[in-house]
């Protein structure tokens, strides 16, 4: 299991080393819409939140952004297929002589009153998802089988998951008692000045190639390859930008982050690099 | 189809792209794929690009864009940008172009009205160089329907598009977008047609008759070619057609030369005792026991056709000497992909990781520490997706039509057999229970399934010799080969996972089962399997096209189609598994 615990794991109390981290790292983002207004209010209203939205869009930075903006800590678990519910809630381990029980990152979140965001959620197992359902509705409590425990969760505590619907429809799909209590929002690629900005100003990328970026991107969004189930991202973009900026020609640098990269067709690879070539050939 | 072996001369027979490439006299080199690319991205759908013969002006048939090959290289994404635009801008939208397609004059004032229009709709999609260096006409229009009612009317003057732009070719506009794949056979009869009937009339629009006159006489050979073979295509492709007989003793024990007068009514084979309703409290057979009936969907009468298919199952004769047509991918690529297909959760005692302790492994891990022995930690019980859960059958269509030569030279039929004895062998490597079928039929009076892999039957030489003795011939009745599958697959039940692979290259056909009939059975087969458990999926390797027929009946999400066998393996895991899992949800 991949986990990042801000603060939790390095046994520093979360609370004081977010403060001082709040002043030091602020994670970028420009709002394309009413998103912030609409995560606090769900936030305000005890509410769990589901994003949905292609890959490298920008959801698990927007909710870095939501987390230092309301100043709560965040819990972030990368989903996977072999997730089981003892790795979100907990378990024993073996200690010298004697067995001890492991906090998971739920848990954590729930007594820290942090934000637990659960990354890819449908890729993890669905009995695994269902020990959110007690958490996300009314009751705000976590059962904890193995210790006979239940957990009240404060009101700053909030759960969101995300995922890409594209990927995958009818072979994982979260249940729909679990959707029912979320409240959705979308996201997608941002609009082309959205983007131009993403990139000029958090990244520093010169506004000609910036240009070319975009409209490149603009296309290859709409491409419908077989063989290409992912497409130029926001993410790829800056990563192009950055290879750039380190005296990579921005040929190369294309081909790198958009074609190998999304690919390992050898006919897509080189209809890729074609379309890369026209917009940002010599 | 055209048989390989039938004789030198269509040994070498084209398939029908390289026929219309040859009329085209184009070619599609690799170097232009990122051009198509880009145009695919503009017009938001897939395109191709070809290169014309030269002194031919560029245009777009809807799914190709053709280009002049002397066009220098910026020229040729400028107009490949253009001409996508003018798709994506709707204006080729097949209302316009019946509209404007009786009046060239018309059509080209259309063009250049819509051109302009089109690249600035998508300006913000265009390599910025390309939009400040494309000459374009500046005629200011907002709407299709503008450009159109001023195209009409002579009176309005319009400024001509530089001539290196191309030109609008509505003829080929309607043709392009008109038979699609749906009808593959009928699509083609179609455009052969039009394209005899149509021929005077382009050739006035473009005013260069005496350069195809000439090209018809510079090239005799060709034309002629081309004539016999769509004839023997169309011939190939009919009920009982000419060179039927001569092939099909090549197939196995029953059938042969007689086959297709089994399509009537004086072939009733055997047994009619059993039925299908029955079929499933049945005894197991005796050996000669190997016939069954079927009954068949009549869509129409909204009713089954009772003991309506005769099908048989022979044991395939084995061909050891023979080779398999080679295919580009390896036996490991694909049983990666299989490996996680049609698992299921198991326990595993001492791991080092885990949700519980594994108290057992505890109390000897911590005698061992106390004793001074160490010890790995594994003390935990971890659950995982490991038990192979899976009864597979594949049903492979080896009719006539499957031996039809692909632009590399390789055949639909040497392709799917390929891919399904390497299905086989990596299913068989896990252990799973797998069997292979091949299938045709000739009328319903025999619809033959070799077995080509019994499920009891171990891998070995005799079963690839079985798979390198297979010939295509007759025709594909798929509702009653898919019960038929089903029925074996319903008798195994070591497995909660069964699955049923299709591979066929598209054209469900027989005698009096074609089109919506055809269809109709197919889909309540499925559905038939898929109630009882059998997950069906549907694999075309090969053809040009997606097949509309068959995604339909199949279902989008289990229905496969790809050029190459290549192609598979990245797919194959999702598309099983989508396929157990909806099986599941019906049950």
């Amino acid at each position: 299991m991949c986990l990042f615990i801000e603060g939790a794991s390095t046994g520093i109390d979360p609370h004081s080393l977010h403060e001082q981290l709040a002043g030091m790292i602020k994670p970028y983002y420009i709002p394309v819409g009413k998103e912030e207004a609409f995560f606090t209010a769900a936030y305000k209203q005890q509410l769990s939140v589901l994003l949905k939205g292609p890959t490298g869009v920008g959801k698990s930075r927007f909710v870095e952004h939501m987390a230092q903006q309301l100043g709560r800590p965040l819990i972030t678990v990368a989903c996977h297929e072999d997730l089981t519910a003892a790795d979100l809630v907990g378990r024993y381990i073996l200690k010298g002589n004697e067995t001890v029980w492991q906090d998971g990152p739920l848990t954590q979140a729930v007594k820290q009153g942090a934000i637990c965001y659960l990354d890819e959620v449908v890729e993890a197992r669905s009995d695994t998802v269902v020990v959110l359902h007690p958490l996300t509705d009314h009751r705000r409590e976590l059962n904890i089988e193995r210790l006979g425990e239940c957990l009240k969760a404060p009101p700053e505590f909030m759960v969101v998951l995300s995922y890409n619907p594209g990927y995958q429809t009818l072979l994982k799909d979260l249940k729909a008692s679990t959707r029912q209590r979320m409240v959705a929002m979308d996201f997608d690629f941002p609009p082309a000045q959205v983007e131009k900005r993403i990139l000029e100003e958090i990244y520093d990328i010169g506004p000609e190639l910036t240009d070319k970026l975009v409209r490149l991107a603009a296309v290859m969004r709409r491409l419908d390859a077989p063989g290409l189930s992912e497409v130029a991202s926001t993410r790829a973009l800056v990563a192009t930008g950055k290879l750039v900026r380190e005296g990579m020609s921005p040929r190369d640098a294309g081909v790198a982050a958009m074609a190998s990269a999304l690919s390992d067709d050898p006919e897509v690879i080189q209809g890729l690099t074609g379309l890369i070539e026209e917009y940002l050939g010599d | 189809m055209i048989e390989p072996s039938d004789s030198p001369a269509s040994s070498e027979a084209p398939n029908w792209r390289q026929l219309f490439t040859l009329r085209e006299d184009s070619v599609e080199p690799s170097s232009l794929s990122g051009l198509a690319f880009l145009a695919s991205g503009i017009a938001g759908r897939q395109l191709r690009i070809y290169l014309l013969a030269p002194a031919q002006p560029s245009y777009t048939d809807g799914q190709t864009i053709f280009l002049n090959p002397e066009l220098s290289t910026t020229q040729r994404t400028a107009v490949a940008a253009a001409h996508a635009a003018l798709i994506d801008a709707g204006s080729l939208d097949s209302q316009c172009i019946r509209a404007i397609s009786l009046r060239p004059a018309v059509a080209a004032r259309f063009f250049s009205m819509e051109l302009p229009r089109a690249v600035r709709g998508c300006e913000s999609l265009l390599p910025q160089a390309l939009v400040t260096n494309l000459p374009l006409p500046e005629n200011i229009c907002g709407s299709v329907e503008e450009s159109l009612a001023r195209a009409k009317d002579h009176r309005h003057k319009v400024k001509p598009t530089e001539s290196w732009l191309g030109v609008l070719r509505p003829r080929r506009m309607l043709r392009g977008a008109g038979p699609g794949s749906a009808n593959a056979v009928a699509g083609k009869l179609d455009s052969f047609r039009i394209n005899q009937l149509e021929e005077h009339d382009e050739d006035e629009d473009l005013d260069t008759s005496s350069a195809k006159v000439m090209k018809l006489f510079s090239s005799p050979l060709a034309s002629a070619n081309w004539l016999t073979d769509m004839l023997q295509q169309i011939l190939g492709m009919g009920r009982g057609g000419a060179g039927e007989e001569e092939n099909d003793g090549s197939g196995g024990a029953h059938g042969g030369g007689s086959a297709h007068q089994a399509s009537g009514e004086n072939l009733e084979i055997t047994d009619s005792s059993l039925q299908m309703n029955t079929m499933d409290e049945r005894l197991p057979l005796l050996p000669q026991q190997t016939d069954w009936k079927y009954p068949e969907w009549h869509a129409g009468k909204g009713r089954y056709l009772p003991d309506w298919v005769n099908v048989n199952e022979i044991e395939a004769p084995a061909e050891p000497d023979q080779r398999l047509e080679p295919c580009d991918v390896s036996m490991h690529t694909l049983a990666q992909q299989l490996f996680k297909v049609g698992v299921e959760f198991e326990n595993h005692r001492r791991q080092p990781t885990g949700d519980d302790i594994d108290v057992d492994a505890l109390v000897e891990h911590l005698v061992d520490r106390a004793t001074g022995h160490t010890h790995e930690e594994n003390i935990y019980c971890n659950s995982q997706r490991t038990r192979r859960d899976l009864s597979a059958a594949m049903l492979v269509d080896i009719s006539r039509s499957t031996g039809d030569r692909l632009a590399d030279g390789k055949t639909i039929f040497g392709q799917q057999v390929h891919a399904a004895r390497l299905i086989s062998r990596a299913l068989s490597y896990f252990g799973d229970r797998v069997a292979v079928y091949a299938f045709h039929s000739w009328g319903r009076g025999i619809t033959r399934l070799l077995r080509i892999k019994g499920f009891d039957e171990a891998e070995g030489a005799l079963i690839d010799g079985r798979f390198t003795g297979l010939q295509p011939s007759g025709l594909t009745r798929l509702g009653a080969a898919i019960r038929h599958a089903s029925f074996r697959l319903q008798q195994e039940k070591y497995h909660t996972h069964r699955l049923l692979m299709v591979f066929t290259d598209g054209f469900a056909y027989d005698d009096e089962y074609e089109g919506r009939h055809a269809e109709a059975d197919v889909a309540k087969a499925l559905s038939e399997a898929r109630e009882r458990g059998v997950a069906c999926v549907c694999i075309s390797i090969g053809s040009e096209q997606r097949d509309d027929n068959l995604e339909r009946t199949f279902g989008t999400s289990t229905y496969l189609h790809c050029q190459k066998v290549r192609d598979l393996p990245a797919r194959l895991q999702r598309l099983i598994n989508t396929a157990l899992r909806v099986t599941e949800k019906t049950r």
